[in-house]
Formats: structure tokens, sequence, C-alpha cells
């Protein structure tokens, strides 16, 4: 099983810690894909220390600047990802977890398809299948 | 190829690198491997090692074991250029401590900043340069100030990662396609830091404000060309800007030297063989260390501890009034060796920091430590960080050894550390003889000094300082097997010597006078321990001139082994306004040597202000010219009973100048007798001695029956002891305040004592004013620790949150009882994690 | 199942009443009743940023189909409209029903139209978006969340949703209390004093506001009094 992080904050620990303590299984492969928006995962990988903790072995990966939901995709067929979660920064006035573009642009994207489950601190689209 | 065409070559490969760093930048790469910023990686490669203890993870080490002989020649190759570097670059230096000594070492580093491979000199470095490196990573210099292909960085902070700043190191960054591959550092000991007085490590300064100059792991230059505003500053801030700069060229030859040697092995053997030989070597060196750990010793707790005192009680010129206090440092050591070769050092119950410049920081403790493990438990050329992952440290937040506050002076922090290691000697010896390695058993070193310095307008009418590193020559500990070697090196430095007193002269306006063997010396025993040495100098052609000791006095900071004596401890022996010159025109007998100090030799040849004191430390004194100074280096510790030596050694001993000839009755029970006046030996002692054999056995066996008549039980001793401490009976203010500051800093510590002596739960010891009022300072002065980001290698010693005041004890630690295999100080961390 | 908010541009009926001259901060489409043929029914709430007269309104709303106007009580910025409208004006409307998803709020303020709905799944979300954006152009998603049930669909929690909004959150307090102390039961299972007890007010303070909450229902029920 393979599940990419998608990483917006280096604030994002509950999110990291929900998805690696509920989500993930124990020897899961994990990526964790730096967004541009941030320089640096390495406070957030001390502050959560995923393999001490959850057991994953993971990859840090950034993605570059200028990318598009099509490089993301890429990457998630390229490594056949199983999972693809996302950090939850916001809420809306009502309380839901707030989607941003990037989330918006994989839900709606039309080779990408599976379950959307949204938990308390992160959005997990698993049970992923790729179309052509 | 000319020099400069080879600099302008190496200024373009900058650039060009430098162009495809910023490139990758741009697209939000990282520089570390794999488009990771290096922060990550060290977050990753930490995270990794802990969870499944192994070096970032590795399981199996595949280059070595599938080709153990290219993996052999590859890493010997990458130490053999980092020995080449540093025997190459120290002909740069005008300074003897480098030329001469070889206070100098190179180490190359992981992206990470472990140490994959050390030269040979002070490889305590090998651990501090690795916190400097993590330093800047850990704080995101990635982002600002940058770190680019041909940076230069520079550092000397001890809470950054040095163990005092006299040590000063540059760092450069080594890249290959834009990933930087690993980090080459050099470091060498400076003569003159711009502290408050002259010389590398003042003894005058109360607080880190007058250690001198700190460069907090400073970004000095681009595209291997240093800075203006650099190279306008540190000039500036040292009396003896000359010799630093060449210093800094040493620096920088080494450290081009060993990148162009990387950069070599990555175009003959491709990168990822290179990254592999780093991940591998690192581990390879943690394996190492365990497994000699759990050849050579036997698992348990090991427990000692040592003292050193530092009086400044009375002292002049020390920058604060309420720094004129004797302190004593109180070091108790615990080593726990477990089945697993678990090896965690301990500090549990360490007195408070003070207002002197002895105070430690993590990154002194554990490099020190270091130093002195490569010369027990890893004596080969596997000396990299790789030990560093096997062990832990516990060093109690507060203490001396650990201050995590940025006021406290550091200048000379070995007074302290090299104290500190007394015990740990002891440790190891008595593991490696419980497992009949007795080859390897070392009564260990004695305290490692004097330090000559000083500083004032020399011979050559220039603002000079001076720092004599003859005290890179001292006695060696007593083995098991041998005596010590007699004045042969420093604990910090196993290549150094004492340097050529010409050498010496050339650059110190202190002729010798005289140099010699220092008798009695080494520590007495079946095995002596090494003599040290002596050298009177005299002071010619200076103005305003000053000189200072710095060393133990009163106190021993060794013990001996299995019944050898301590090495002797020091003492200051100064002569000013004294007669001669005269005596020089006169062609008249003068001083060369203080050989007995009791036999009133020296006075009888001198005319003049004669100051013999027993203590080890004097701040800056004014000194003239043919004013006499007395640079005594110890000697090492003994090992086993003296009575047992072969008098034929003890005779031996005396001709060749260790031992002084009445003495060898009082200390081996050996009975001498003069048969000549005239005879010279190949030391300063004249005459022939003889052995008197039935003298002798008839002496040893009245030694032995006064032995059996004056022993008492333990028992009896310790009631006596604990009626002692219980009244506070011939206990002076400064044994009493050591102690109390114990206590106070360690709940653990001050049960374990109460328990010890059974003492009342409530007891503390009666102390005076003054000495109350220095442990009720203030722990918290609201200076930050210079970490905003800890690694995990720091978790061991910082168990506690917020700095605490006083009464200072915060702990729930265990002193004794340390459980689980893997991480001795770990559990309260692992609590925390599950929160 | 998945609760779902999202925006597009001002569309349908919401546009109308947007180009009206009097300023409309919000319109809610309170409920839809289907009307025979491509008209329906629907029941707006539409609050203006100052009061105006119902006069007023209707002359502005000239070219809609108004049924009925009545002003709110409690806020005279809200006028309570009914309007037979054709379907297209509740397009979204229809698009989420046509998709079987469950629309929650449909309201248009700032240049938007913000629509709360219940979709099964992550497919349906997609198919439900689709359709939304083939009619609507761009749709922005703005949150979402996990649900168990589909809660209360366009117009079936007016009443809540009223009696929250007209009610103080001490009068709600009051009531709630009274409510669950067992007041209101025959026979009664607890005392005005014990329930101004457990409130730590005064038994008239209790009287009064009950009597303000009993007030305000009818007021609901039975529409403003004469």
């Amino acid at each position: 099983m393979t599940t990419i992080i998608i990483i917006k904050s280096v604030d994002h620990h509950a999110s990291v810690r929900e998805i690696l303590g509920s989500v993930v299984d124990d020897g899961e492969r994990v990526y964790f894909l730096r967004l541009p928006t941030v320089q640096c995962l390495g406070s957030l990988i001390q502050e959560v220390n995923p393999m001490i903790n959850y057991g994953v072995d993971y990859t840090i990966t950034p993605l570059p600047d200028g990318y598009d939901v099509s490089t993301l995709v890429e990457f998630a067929t390229e490594f056949d990802a199983n999972r693809i979660c996302i950090g939850i920064s916001d809420r809306t006035l009502t309380g839901k977890a707030r989607i941003d573009d990037l989330t918006q642009s994989i839900l709606l994207h039309d080779d990408i398809s599976g379950d959307f489950v949204v938990g308390e601190h992160a959005i997990i689209l698993e049970e992923l299948e790729y179309g052509d | 190829m000319s020099p400069s065409d080879r600099t302008d070559d190496r200024r373009a490969e900058a650039r060009r690198e430098k162009e495809t760093v910023r490139e990758k930048r741009r697209r939000g790469e990282g520089i570390g491997w794999n488009g990771r910023t290096l922060r990550e990686q060290l977050a990753e490669l930490e995270d990794k090692t802990e969870a499944t203890g192994h070096y970032c993870g590795l399981s199996e080490l595949t280059l070595k074991t599938e080709d153990p002989i290219r993996y052999e020649q590859l890493y010997a190759r990458l130490r053999g250029d980092l020995v080449t570097a540093r025997e190459t670059s120290k002909e740069v230096s005008a300074t003897p401590i480098v030329e001469q000594e070889g206070e100098l070492c190179y180490g190359l580093f992981t992206p990470e900043g472990d140490s994959i491979a050390v030269s040979t000199g002070i490889i305590v470095h090998v651990h501090t340069m690795s916190e400097a490196i993590k330093f800047m990573i850990n704080h995101d210099y990635e982002e600002s100030p940058g770190i680019e292909p041909g940076d230069i960085f520079v550092n000397n902070d001890p809470h950054v990662g040095d163990v005092h700043p006299c040590d000063l190191m540059t760092i450069l960054p080594i890249f290959h396609e834009g990933e930087l591959i690993a980090w080459v550092g050099g470091v060498n000991h400076v003569i003159d830091t711009g502290a408050i007085g002259p010389g590398s490590m003042n003894v005058s300064q109360a607080s880190r404000f007058g250690d001198g100059a700190y460069y907090t792991a400073r970004k000095i230059g681009e595209n291997f060309e240093l800075y203006n505003s650099w190279k306008k500053e540190y000039p500036a801030k040292t009396r003896t800007p000359d010799f630093l700069k060449l210093d800094e060229r040493t620096r920088m030859t080494g450290c081009l030297m060993v990148r162009q040697s990387v950069k070599a092995m990555i175009d003959e053997h491709g990168v990822e063989t290179f990254k592999q030989l780093a991940r591998e070597a690192v581990e390879d060196g943690r394996r190492g260390f365990r497994s000699r750990i759990k050849r050579t010793m036997l698992p348990g707790t090991y427990r000692g501890a040592s003292f050193v005192d530092a009086l400044y009680e009375g002292q002049e010129n020390v920058t604060r009034e309420y720094a004129q206090e004797n302190h004593i440092m109180h070091a108790p050591s615990e080593l726990h060796i477990r089945e697993d070769g678990t090896f965690q050092v301990s500090f549990e119950g360490a007195n408070k920091w003070g207002w002197h410049p002895f105070n430690c920081t993590p990154a002194a403790i554990q490099g020190g430590i270091w130093v002195m493990l490569t010369q027990t438990v890893i004596p080969n050329e596997l000396v990299n960080d790789g030990a560093y992952y096997a062990c832990d440290f516990h060093l109690p937040v507060g203490s001396w050894a650990n201050t995590q506050n940025t006021e406290t002076a550091h200048a000379y922090a070995w007074h302290f550390l090299v104290s500190a290691w007394a015990p740990l000697w002891q440790h190891l010896s008595r593991g490696y003889f419980a497992r009949g390695f007795w080859e390897e058993i070392n009564a260990g070193n004695a305290n490692t000094s004097n330090w000559l310095q000083g500083g004032g307008i020399d011979q050559f009418d220039k603002l000079h300082a001076v720092n004599s590193f003859e005290s890179a020559c001292e006695g060696v500990g007593a083995r098991y097997v041998e005596d010590g070697e007699p004045h042969a090196s420093a604990v910090w430095n196993p290549e150094g010597d004492m340097g050529d007193a010409e050498a010496w002269e050339t650059v110190e306006p202190l002729p010798f006078l005289g140099r010699s063997v220092k008798p009695n010396t080494g520590g007495v025993g079946r095995r002596a321990g090494g003599a040290g040495f002596e050298s009177m100098r005299t002071v010619k052609d200076v103005s305003r001139w000053l000189l200072y000791e710095m060393g133990n006095g009163y106190m021993t900071s060794d013990g001996g082994l299995f019944g050898g004596y301590p090495a002797a401890s020091g003492y200051i022996l100064n002569a000013r306004d004294t007669d001669l010159e005269e005596r020089f025109e006169n062609q008249d007998d003068y001083p060369q040597h203080d050989l007995d100090p009791e036999s009133g030799d020296f006075e009888s040849k001198i005319d003049g202000e004669i100051t013999r004191r027993p203590e080890g430390i004097s701040t800056p004194k004014e000194f003239d010219d043919y004013d006499m100074y007395l640079n005594y280096l110890r000697g090492g510790s003994g090992l086993g009973d003296p009575l047992e030596r072969d008098p034929e050694d003890v005779l031996a001993d005396i001709h060749d100048g260790y031992v002084l000839p009445r003495h060898a009755e009082d200390a081996y029970g050996v009975i001498v007798e003069k048969v000549d006046d005239e005879a010279e030996h190949n030391s300063a002692v004249q005459g022939e001695w003889e052995l008197d054999v039935e003298a002798t056995k008839k002496r040893r066996h009245e030694r032995r029956e006064e032995r059996t008549e004056t022993a008492q039980p333990v028992s009896e001793w310790y009631a006596q002891e604990r009626e002692r401490i219980r009244n506070e009976e011939e206990l002076i203010d400064d044994v009493k305040k050591t102690y109390e500051s114990s206590m106070r800093m360690s709940m653990q510590f001050a049960t374990f004592f109460r328990d010890f002596w059974e003492l009342p739960d409530e007891f503390e010891f009666d102390l005076s004013e003054k000495a109350q009022q220095s442990l009720d300072n203030r722990f918290d002065s609201g200076l930050r620790p210079m970490w905003d980001s800890y690694t995990r290698g720091h978790k061991t010693w910082l168990d506690v949150g917020d700095e605490p005041y006083v009464p200072y004890t915060w702990t729930d630690r265990s002193i004794r009882d340390l459980s689980g295999p893997e991480s001795t100080f770990g559990d309260r961390e692992r609590a925390a994690d599950d929160d | 199942m998945l609760r779902i908010e999202f925006q597009i541009e001002l569309a349908g009926i919401s546009s109308h009443l947007f180009d009206i001259d009097e300023p409309v901060t919000s319109i809610e489409i309170d409920n839809a009743l289907p009307v025979s043929g491509d008209k329906v029914f629907l029941f707006l709430s539409v609050q203006f940023n100052s009061e105006i007269t119902v006069d007023r309104l209707s002359d502005e709303l000239s070219n809609i189909e108004v049924v009925d106007v009545t002003q709110a009580d409690l806020n005279h910025h809200i006028y309570y409209l009914g309007v037979m409208a054709h379907l297209s004006d509740a397009s979204v409307l229809s698009l989420l029903t046509e998709t079987q998803a469950i629309p929650h709020r449909i309201v248009g303020k700032n240049a938007h139209l913000e629509v709360m709905a219940s979709v099964r799944d992550w497919n349906h979300l997609k198919e439900v978006a689709d359709a939304i954006e083939t009619e609507h152009g761009s749709l922005e998603l703005l949150g979402s969340t996990q649900t168990e049930s589909i809660g209360f669909p366009l117009g079936g929690n007016k009443i809540k949703q009223s009696m929250s909004g007209k009610l103080s959150e001490e009068q709600l307090e009051v009531l709630e209390t009274a409510y669950r102390m067992g007041y209101f039961k025959v026979p009664q299972e607890v005392t005005a004093e014990e329930i101004a007890s457990e409130l730590d007010i005064s038994r008239s303070t209790l009287s009064a506001r009950l009597r303000r909450v009993e007030h305000n229902f009818c007021a609901l029920l039975f529409g403003p009094q004469e």
C-alpha cells in the first residue's frame, strides 16, 4: 500500500498524526509531497517522527513550483498510490473542511476516483483508481 | 597548472554549480538528496535511525558486504586524504600551536552533519563540527543565509558546536550536480580570541562576555572567497591578527584539499558509491563501537567521581567581584553498559555552573569524551559519528556540564572536562580487567596543564599574545602491563608533543632557561604514571607584559587505579624583579629547573620576589624582563600497589629523573644509596645510586606491617566518616558548597548521598552566607539557549522543560536504575510522544 | 455520505432579486413546491441592508410574479416572499434534485450563490459538480464534511431555524431547561421556583422570559399580532 500525504503547511502536525495514526497501516509506504507553499518539512518530520511513532517508511518529495493537478495525478499514478491524504487547514463557517483549489482539482479530476472520507484533520481519498 | 589557474577554475566551477543549485531552488527543490531540504534529510535520518536502531535505517552494509576490499580501499583513501590535508596544511600556519603541536583536525561529514572520517589531531572535533553543521541545518540556513557551492562558514560558539571559542572552525559544503553531498570542516586552536586577557583561554572573566569573540555558525564567504566584511572584522578582534589569518588559510587549504579528494572519488567511482560509502561508514562505526563494547566490557553500572579545584578567592583582576569565589568541580560519573553493547554516560549530580571560564556545553562534553574514547574503545582509524549514535550522554541542564545559558564563560572548558574524564578511564579499565583485556587497561590521564599564557608588547614591539602548547605533552597514565609514557602527549591531541624550544622562542619573548623531566610527577604504582616535564622560562624585550597560570593546584583530578597513586598536582612558581641579568653578566649560576620544589635549590640561585604557591590558577599579572616563570606539565596516573614495583625499575626511575631518591623510600619502600656524585644520566639527575636489596626487602616488609597495624575495617572508617559529615567536622566551606550544590541540582543525587551516609531526610550542609548566596544565584538569566530546534541526539540531556529557578531540583530521572536497552534516558521522551 | 458546500455565480431568481434598486444583502430559498408544467412555487427570505416598506418592495418586484410579501416581525430588514417562478429560475435546485443530491441551503450573497447539499460519495460529487458546471460555468468547492444522515433538507429545518433566529440565547436556555426538567408535562414535574433556582434567576424573571418565548412562538405561527 502506498499513501501520498500532500503537505500544504508545516503546521499540519495534527493532520499527519491523524493520517499516520488512523489511516495508514504499519509498514505502508508513505510519500510526503511538499507543495511549493512550504519551504521545508523538516520541523514537521522532527515533530511527528513518522517511523519512530508510526512505523512507516517514507520519502519526502517536493512538487515543483508551477505544478498543476496533472503533475500530482501523474505522480500518484507513477507510484500507484492507493491513497491521497490532504491536511485540513481551515474550516468554513458551518464547520466543514475547507477545500482549496488543489483539493478541488483532485476531487473533480476525471482520471482519479475512489472513496472520499473527511476526517477530523485530514481529507482522505482512498481505494484510488486511475483512468487512462 | 599554476595555483591561480586552479583558483580560477575552482571559482568557475563554483559558479556553474551555484547556477544548478539556484535552478533547483527555483523549482522548489532543496539542496539535499532527491530534492529534499537538508533539514528534511536530517529529520528523516534521525527518525529512521532511532526507529530501526541502524544509522539511517541501514540494516545491510551492501557495499561492504559485496565488495569488502573496495569498501576498505575507499574508506582508507578518504581517511588518508584527510590526514594528508592536515599534514600539508599545518605548514601554512605560523603558530607552533598548529605547526609544531598539530592542534588541527579535519573531518568529512554527511549532508546531515555526521562525520564519515576524520584526520589525526584534535579529534575532539569529530563531533563538535558535526553539531555546528546540524545547527545550521536545524536553523534553516538553507533558506537564510543560503548554503551554496563555494560558500565558507565559520564557527567557534561552544553552545552551537565547539569546546571553547579558541577552536575556530571553517566549514565548506561540497556539491555535486546541484546536491550537497558532503561537508568538510577544519578546526584549529588559535593563539588569541580577543578575550579580556591575552591568550586563547583567558581565566579572569566571570561571564562569556569576557571570553572573546564568538562567531556563531556564520557565512563568511562565497565562491571560495572571503567576504571583505569578514576580512576586516576578525583580525580586529584578536591581538594576533597575522597568526589568525594564516590559521584561516591553513583551514581553507586543508578543506579545499579534502573537497578535491571527494570530487576525484566521485569522478572515479560515481556519486552513488560515495553516498553509499558515507552512510555505511557511519553505520559501520556504530556497529564497530557496539561490538567492541560487547566484546571487551562486562555489562553493569560503573560508578566513580572526580573533582578539581578552581580557586578565585583573592585573585586579582577578576572582572567581577562576585566571581572571587572558590569552585570545586564535582563530576559524579556513571557508565552503564548493557549486554547489547549500549553505552551510556551520566553526570547526574554534577554541581552548578559558576562564574568561571571552565563551564561546558554538551558539544564540549560529548566531543571531549569522544576523544578519550578514541584512545580507549576505538583505537583505530574508524573514528566517526557512528560511535556517537552508539552512545547516550546524560548531562544535567544547569550543571557545569551543560549550562544551557549563554551568559556562562567557556574559554577553558577543558579544565573541568579533562578532570571529569578520570573516572571514565577507571570504568573502562575495570571492565577490561573483568574480561581479561589487560593490555587495554589504563589508569588514565591527569589534568593536562599548566597553560602558560599571556601577552603584551613583544620582542618585535608588536601587540602579541602567547599560548604555550607544551601542554600537548604530558605524562600519560600507567597501563596494566607497562608504565605510562613520560612526557608523551595530551589526551586531547594524541599526536602532540612539547614542540621545539626554538620554535616557541620565535613567537614568544620567553627564552628557555631549561627544560627537564619533572621528578615525582607521574603517579606511583606497580606501573608508574608517565612523568611530566617542566620548562623554566624568563622574559625578554617586552613591555606591559602579562602572564598567568592555569591548571589544577590543591587537588589531583585523577585518582590512580588498583592501588596506584594519582599524578602530582600543580603549583605556581614565579620570580619577579630578579637579579637574573646580573647573573648572566657575571656568568653566575641561575635556576634552570625546579626539580625538587622542597630543596630550596631554586631560591638559592636567584634573588627576587619569588612566588611559590600550591595553586594552579592565577589571573593575568605583570611580568618584566628577566622575570621567571615555571611551566610545569603534569604526569599521568599510577596503577597497582607501589610496593609491588620492581626495585630495579625504581632505581632506573631515579636515574631517568622520574623519582627523587628520597621518595624512592617514601613511595616505593625502595632503599638506594648514592655511590657517585659526578655520574651523569640522560636526565637532569646528577649522581649514581645503587639499590640496597636487603634493606629494601626489610623496608617493604615493615611497610606492610605498618599497613596491617593502621588498617581498619571499612565499616569503622565508614562510621567515622559518617559522623564527620553528619556533624560537619573538618569540612571547609568550599567542600560543603560543592556537595550542597549537587544535592540541590539533583533530587536523585541528594537521595543517594543522604542514603549512602545514612543522613536525615532533610539533611543540608550549613553554609556561609557567601556560599549560600552563590547557590541562590538565579539559574534563569532570561537568555535563551542557542538551539531553537534540537536534534534527537540532544534528547538525553533535554529532559527538562523550562529552565528552573532555585531551588532547582526538577527531575524525576533515575540515578541508578536506568531502564530500557536502547536508550537510558528516553522513557520520559517516549511517554511524551504518546500524549 | 458527504455534505458539501460550494459556490457558483449568481443565477436565476437570486440574480433577478439582486438586480433590483434596493440593496439586497442575501436571498435564501426556504422552500420550493412544484407547480404543473415548468413552473415552481418558491418561498424566499430576502434580507435588505435597511428597512423598506412592503409597497416599495412590491413596486421593485413588478417584474416578478409575487404571490405574497410579508415583512418579518422581529427583523424588519427581512421579507418573506412567495413567488411563482420558472424552473430555470431555480436551476441549481433542479440540478441537485435531478442528480439525486439533497439540497440543504441555497443562499445568494456576496455576488455568489452558496449551496449546501448532500451527496452519496466522491463519484456522486463529481456527477453533481459536472452537471452544475455544465449549466453554470465553474463551481468552487468550499468545504466538505462526513455525515451519517441527510439531516434537514431544504425547508425541512425551517421551524428550528426560525425559532433559533428569533429567540434569544437566554430565552432558549429558559425554554430548554423548563422542557428538560418536565415543566410542560401534565402534571408538571417541576415548579417554576425549581427552574429559577436551577438557572440562578428570580422567579419573576423566569416567568417574564417564558412568556416572551410563548409570545414569539405565537408570532411565528400566527403572524404578527394585530
